[in-house]
């Protein structure tokens, strides 16, 4: 898996985003265990301070749970990661909203359009 | 107690002041980025630092202390030269770092010089330029000291290289250890910084944390260092 | 640490001298060769292998000293000092262990140059002549007391040299630049004050012992007192070496 900071960004929030990422995506599985802050931080060529930062704010959002002795976890909870998919479905969702009301289009012609869009990749 | 305390630190040839009475305190647990164009004084302070120049005025503390034996024993220092006996082979050079530092981790050393690609029997002095200064650097790093201080570490080497040796830096980073890196490749290392310190004109511009300075400023840390230095 | 530092320094020099110790026997061999045997053959390769045998003794010399020079002014003052001035070792060993380096290299080339003495008896057959002497009745009227303080007012003059010269070297260091001319300048001054000290203590020392100088009682006594004198010295230039090295070192 490839890491790629934007710049002028603190990389601490992108790490979150990408870790939240793969979690979502089940690039890491529920349950399974993370690598460590070091090899995390190697691998994304970060400063392991960073990336240990970013796992906390992981842990707060219990996303990602620690063992005492056996390190990190991705969360087995249904519901965070059920609340997780409907958290970042609602942030593309806006983005996306957000565009198309901008070059003019109602409600109702999004959810059309949409509908279409389904149908088309469907066929 | 901080793990390195300057305080007023001026450094005069004859009429050159090449350090401004700098003032800095740094933790242990953090990669720090001694940053400036050339002339700036990072390689002055880095020197000062090992008790290779004399201050002076003002006073470099490692570990509460003045440079000197104690303090040689726990800093592992890489200097902008190539400063081993060139008649040794890699293998005699890992006997030499053995000998005098207690922390030497041989392991380490041979790993990384199998990583690099580097025959361990040949003489120094049949190395090109560039394979010279990646074995005094896996020397420096094999060390387990408390203090790193690396005068431009990916000066010269290739892109791979400078991948690897950044790798390493933070594989061998620890919570009791600092590390010092001065360049002036910024764009290169930013991502592996806890703090930058902006040196110009012999005097501390800024010593402020990365993550920070991208975040107040919506910059990356080399944005920001082009715009200090403007010409 | 001083050990250690001795373990990389002795065979550092070697590694240039002992081929040339090698080299300088094999002209002795020669010489002996031409001298004795093969006289007849030619009298002009006794004038070759008389002057191999001297480039070679020359050789070796010359080599000694610059070796001695540069393996204090580069490993402790030059681009290796960056690596030899950072180790967890104290000005005074470093000083210490290329002082006794030194020595031990000059001892070992007088070693040598009494082995190739020998060589030229051994391959001129003249060899067993040693044997002739009687060395019982010779050993026995040796005045070994005064032999030993010769020896022992050689050899620590010339650790005093070194001592001079890495003295002169680390001065010299301590200017902005031009600092081998300034090295020069410094030996130069420092050759003035030992002769003046010298030839101060000769001089009161001949006051006062004026009447037994033509003894062989005051001769021991001469010995002894530049015995001290040199060692004084010797200790000063230490002194000085260390003082620059802790306290004012400015690798440039």
């Amino acid at each position: 898996m490839e890491w790629n900071f934007k710049n002028g960004v603190p990389i601490y929030s992108q790490i979150i985003d990408e870790l939240t990422m793969r979690i979502a995506s089940g690039a890491y599985s529920p349950g399974e265990k993370l690598p460590s802050v070091r090899d995390l931080a190697m691998d994304a060529g970060v400063n392991p301070n960073t990336m240990q930062r970013a796992l906390a704010e992981l842990e707060r959002r219990e996303l990602v749970f620690s063992e005492r002795t056996s390190g990190r976890f991705v969360t087995k909870e249904e519901k965070v990661l059920k609340g997780l998919h409907e958290e970042l479905a609602k942030r593309y969702f806006e983005e996306f909203a957000n565009k198309l009301r901008k070059i003019g289009m109602t409600g109702e012609e999004i959810t059309g359009a949409v509908k279409r869009w389904l149908e088309d990749i469907q066929a | 107690m901080a793990r390195i305390e300057i305080n007023h630190l001026t450094k005069q040839f004859g009429s050159l002041t090449a350090l401004d009475s700098v003032a800095l305190q740094l933790e242990k647990g953090q990669i720090v980025g001694l940053l400036g164009p050339n002339g700036s004084g990072k390689t002055t302070l880095l020197k000062i630092m090992n008790g290779l120049l004399t201050p002076t005025a003002g006073s470099v503390k490692i570990n509460g202390m003045d440079p000197g034996v104690e303090t040689k024993k726990v800093v592992a220092y890489l200097p902008d030269r190539n400063a081993l006996p060139d008649y040794m082979n890699t293998k005699q050079l890992m006997d030499l770092y053995e000998d005098f530092f207690v922390d030497f981790n041989r392991s380490k050393a041979v790993k990384m010089v199998k990583d690099l690609g580097l025959d361990i029997n040949q003489p120094m002095k049949k190395m090109s330029k560039g394979t010279k200064e990646k074995l005094q650097l896996c020397l420096v790093m094999a060390r387990d000291a408390q203090v790193y201080l690396l005068d431009e570490p990916i000066g010269g080497v290739d892109p791979a290289t400078r991948d690897y040796i950044l790798r390493t830096i933070i594989s061998n980073y620890n919570e009791d250890a600092v590390v010092i890196i001065s360049t002036h490749l910024i764009s290169d290392i930013e991502s592996v910084l806890d703090d930058v310190v902006f040196l110009k004109e012999g005097r501390v511009v800024l010593h402020k944390q990365a993550e920070e300075i991208r975040e107040e400023t919506g910059e990356s840390v080399d944005k920001l260092f082009r715009e200090v230095f403007r010409c | 640490m001083l050990g250690k530092l001795l373990k990389y320094e002795i065979p550092a020099l070697g590694r240039r001298l002992v081929p040339l110790y090698i080299g300088w026997i094999a002209t002795a061999a020669l010489l002996g060769l031409m001298v004795g045997p093969l006289q007849k053959e030619s009298e002009f390769m006794i004038v070759i292998s008389a002057l191999l045998y001297t480039a070679a003794a020359t050789a070796v010399v010359v080599m000694a000293v610059v070796m001695i020079i540069q393996r204090y002014n580069n490993s402790l003052l030059g681009d290796e000092a960056y690596f030899n001035q950072v180790l967890p070792v104290t000005a005074s060993q470093h000083i210490a262990s290329k002082t006794i380096s030194a020595m031990l290299w000059v001892l070992l080339s007088m070693v040598a140059m009494a082995v190739t003495g020998i060589i030229i008896a051994m391959f001129s057959g003249h060899f067993l002549d040693i044997f002739k002497v009687n060395w019982l009745e010779f050993l026995s009227k040796v005045d070994w007391l005064t032999v030993i303080l010769v020896l022992l007012v050689t050899v620590f003059g010339i650790t005093q040299s070194v001592l001079q010269i890495y003295a002169a070297i680390t001065i010299g260091r301590q200017a902005k630049q031009h600092t081998t001319l300034a090295a020069i300048g410094a030996y130069i001054g420092l050759m003035i004050a030992e002769t003046f000290v010298g030839r101060g203590v000769t001089e009161v020392m001949s006051f006062k012992f004026y009447d037994v100088f033509n003894s062989i009682a005051g001769f021991r006594m001469t010995m002894l007192i530049a015995l001290v004198v040199t060692i004084a010295i010797g200790v000063i230039y230490f002194f000085i070496c260390n003082y620059l090295m802790e306290k004012k070192l400015n690798l440039n």
